[in-house]
């Protein structure tokens, strides 16, 4: 049942994945939403998680340039802001990096 | 910008999946190595292969601290290669909470243990630290 309260849960969550003006205001709708919320959430943690992993790799040949490469990669198509931020602090931490 | 993040996205999602009455079975709370470690030699009775099970099982054994070798060579999961994709990310980003500059770090286990369940890593718990 489409409550109020579940309404505002997911126009919070739908934000929190950059995902702006979601209509809640049917079942059909905020069905929809909730698919894409959940669809940002797993495709993105699984593409940082990834290229993390990927980053660590060259991180520890010393291949700085391939490792800052996959947060760049990330931010290219990433739109959830906290993934967006872990890969903006991946970059800053290797800034005095070779 | 920093992103106000108290509360597991799941916590948010299962409400609402709830409230659709979709995929009930997704936001069971049941893990694999609960499972695992319930039905001792019997990796079947959790749907698993026994190399399945020992995988999940020696990514576990690091939350004691038992693990050995480098960092760097402890988490090659070439040796996973017959694991579903989802399981290797579970078992190489437990890798990388416990050996890299990640938050939280005794939750490394638990968020372990939220991936194998839902099948995607709670970076929302378990991250990186740094770059705010």
């Amino acid at each position: 049942m489409l409550t109020d309260d579940v309404r505002g849960l997911l126009r919070r969550t739908a934000r929190e994945v950059a995902l702006d003006a979601a209509d809640v205001s049917t079942e059909a709708s905020a069905l929809a939403v909730l698919r894409e919320c959940s669809r940002r959430i797993t495709e993105g943690s699984n593409r940082v998680g990834d290229a993390l992993h990927r980053m660590y790799r060259y991180q520890e040949n010393g291949d700085y340039d391939s490792a800052r490469q996959e947060m760049r990669d990330v931010l290219s198509v990433e739109v959830v802001p906290l993934y967006r931020e872990i890969a903006q602090g991946q970059l800053a931490a290797m800034a005095d990096k070779p | 910008m920093t992103t106000p993040i108290a509360t597991s996205w799941r916590h948010h999602l299962a409400p609402i999946l709830a409230a659709f009455c979709l995929g009930c079975a997704t936001i069971a709370m049941d893990t694999e190595t609960d499972c695992i470690q319930r039905h001792p030699g019997l990796p079947e009775a959790c749907g698993l292969t026994t190399a399945e099970a020992a995988a999940i099982m020696a990514a576990s054994v690091g939350a004691t601290g038992t693990h050995v070798g480098s960092d760097a060579e402890e988490y090659d999961d070439s040796h996973n290669a017959n694991l579903p994709d989802w399981k290797r990310r579970c078992i190489r980003l437990y890798g990388d909470c416990q050996t890299k500059d990640w938050i939280r770090k005794k939750r490394c286990f638990a968020c372990f243990e939220d991936c194998t369940g839902q099948h995607e890593w709670p970076l929302d718990q378990c991250r990186p630290k740094g770059g705010r």
